[in-house]
C-alpha cells in the first residue's frame, strides 16, 4: 500500500521527527511504502508533493494543532492519529491504517 | 556544543519527574544556559499538562522551548529507578530533556536536536542509554555531528 502523512506537533522539536521516524520504519518492516512530511521547528520536511497524494492508497495525519495545506488531500481517505501513538506503537497504527484501507476497499 | 559531559547524568537517585525537571533546571542556570530556571521549569511543566512526554518504555523526552532559555541545550539523566511520569504506558529511567530558546527554528542546532531523538527510537541506541557506564561513552554514540 502507499501511504503518506504529515506530522507535526506543537514545539516541532521530538515528535514530529520522531513520528515521521517510527512511521517510515515500520512501513519498510512491513512492506508498505510510506512517506511522511514533517511540519516542524526545521520547516518542512520531505514535503509530499500533488503527484504523491494522487498515488497514495490512505494520508496519515499525525498532528496535534492544525497542519499547513491540507487541502492538497482531498477526496483521499484521511486517517487522523495521535503523534504520540505514531512515536510509541509505529507498527500497530500502520497495521490498524492498512486493515482499515482494505476493509473499505472490500466494501 | 549542544551536549558534552557536563550535561549528562548517570544513575541520579531523583525519585520523580518534578524533581527531575527542577535538578535540569537548576544544572541550565548554573552553566548559563538560562538567567532564570523558574521559567524553564514553568515551561518544562506547561508542556507536560499537553501530553506526557514520555515516548517509548523507559525514556522521556520533556522540552522547554522557552523565552528564558540562552542557547539549545541538550541535557541527558539517567535514573536509578524508572518513575512514573504521567502516561498511561511507560515508566522512565532516562531523560533527554531539550531546551530552545523560543524563536529559534530552522536552525544547526535544532536539525542536531531532531536527529538525536529519532535516534532514540533505534534499538541498538536504546540499549547503549541504558547500559553505558559513563558519560564519554555515550557522547561518542550520540548522533550530534
Amino acid at each position: 500500500m502507499k501511504i503518506v502523512g504529515v506530522s507535526s506537533c506543537i514545539a516541532g522539536l521530538a515528535h514530529t521527527p520522531m513520528a515521521a521516524k517510527a512511521l517510515t520504519k515500520a512501513g519498510e518492516k512491513l512492506g508498505h511504502e510510506v512517506k511522511i512530511e514533517q511540519q516542524g521547528a526545521m520547516g518542512t520536511i520531505d514535503e509530499i508533493t500533488l503527484d504523491e497524494v494522487a498515488a497514495a492508497d490512505v494520508v496519515i495525519i499525525a498532528a496535534d494543532k492544525v497542519i499547513e495545506n491540507e487541502g492538497r488531500f482531498k477526496g483521499k481517505p484521511i486517517v487522523r492519529v495521535k503523534i504520540g501513538q505514531c512515536v510509541a506503537h509505529g507498527e500497530e497504527v500502520i497495521k490498524k491504517v492498512v486493515a482499515a484501507i482494505e476493509a473499505k476497499n472490500k466494501a | 556544543m549542544i551536549v558534552s559531559e557536563e550535561q549528562i547524568f548517570l544513575d541520579s537517585p531523583l525519585k520523580d519527574k518534578k524533581a527531575v525537571l527542577q535538578f535540569i533546571s537548576e544544572k541550565a542556570l548554573e552553566q548559563g544556559v538560562t538567567n532564570s530556571k523558574e521559567q524553564v521549569l514553568t515551561d518544562f511543566l506547561a508542556r507536560e499538562t499537553e501530553y506526557s512526554t514520555a515516548v517509548q518504555e523507559g525514556i522521556a523526552i520533556p522540552h522547554a522551548k522557552s523565552s528564558a532559555v540562552k542557547q539549545s541545550k541538550l541535557y541527558i539523566v539517567r535514573l536509578q529507578q524508572a518513575i512514573d511520569w504521567d502516561s498511561p504506558e511507560f515508566k522512565v529511567q532516562v531523560i533527554f530533556a531539550i531546551l530552545v530558546p523560543k524563536e529559534e527554528s530552522g536552525t544547526e542546532h535544532i536539525r542536531i536536536l531532531s536527529n538525536v531523538a529519532t535516534q532514540l527510537l533505534e534499538e541498538e541506541f536504546q540499549q547503549v542509554i541504558f547500559h553505558v557506564k559513563d558519560p564519554q561513552s555515550l557522547l561518542k554514540k550520540l548522533n550530534i555531528a
